[in-house]
């Protein structure tokens, strides 16, 4: 799975702290995600998206 | 607190509790140990709910869980080779017999205990908000 977390992340100007505080995650889960390491479960999809104000299918594909 | 707090304190607990639990044991008090570790628990437990950073998430609780299984895994297959080979040794030396039941037993109980909490959890997985 390919995600945009980092481009959309970047866009609003937050880090990775304080995204992971956001979305109640580890910012080591956040970096993981950004490296294509770790597919987050469709919960925290959910609040990735939100918190980034993106709709989820913008912000993840099936590579 | 912070995290980072939490996780000194946790450490600084560890500590003092090994120490004391192993003094104890060598000057053959055993209330002691008991009164010391529920005491540490209680105080971690009191602590943890003081933190206000994630201690962990989602991605820690799948690679426990993986952790976990493969464990599980090789102490069972470590624990079985140890018995099969005290067993064939028991006639050279007769107290390697119950070692070998003890462990036997030992391993038993730890695949029948994560198979009762496997199907605990593959029954109620969606009702534990918790692990979310």
């Amino acid at each position: 799975m390919k995600n945009e977390i980092k481009k959309f992340r970047t866009k609003l100007g937050i880090t990775q702290e304080e995204l992971a505080e956001k979305a109640g995650v580890r910012r080591e889960t956040i970096v993981f995600l950004e490296q294509g390491k770790y597919n987050p479960s469709l919960k925290l999809a959910l609040n990735i998206a939100k918190e980034l104000k993106t709709p989820i299918d913008e912000l993840f594909s099936l590579s | 607190m912070t995290l980072k707090t939490y996780n000194k304190i946790r450490l600084g607990v560890v500590i003092v509790t090994a120490f004391i639990f192993s003094q104890s044991l060598v000057l053959r008090n055993f209330f002691i140990p008991i009164m010391v570790l529920g005491l540490s628990s209680l105080t971690l437990f009191y602590l943890r709910k003081k933190v206000v950073q994630v201690i962990a998430d989602e991605r820690d609780y799948q690679i426990g869980g993986k952790s976990a299984l493969l464990a599980i895994q090789l102490t069972s297959w470590i624990g079985v080779v140890i018995m099969f080979i005290l067993y064939a040794l028991s006639n050279t030396n007769p107290f390697y017999q119950p070692i070998a039941m003890t462990l036997a037993f030992s391993v038993c109980i730890l695949m029948l205990t994560y198979s009762a909490i496997f199907k605990y959890y593959s029954k109620h997985s969606s009702k534990d908000e918790k692990r979310d």
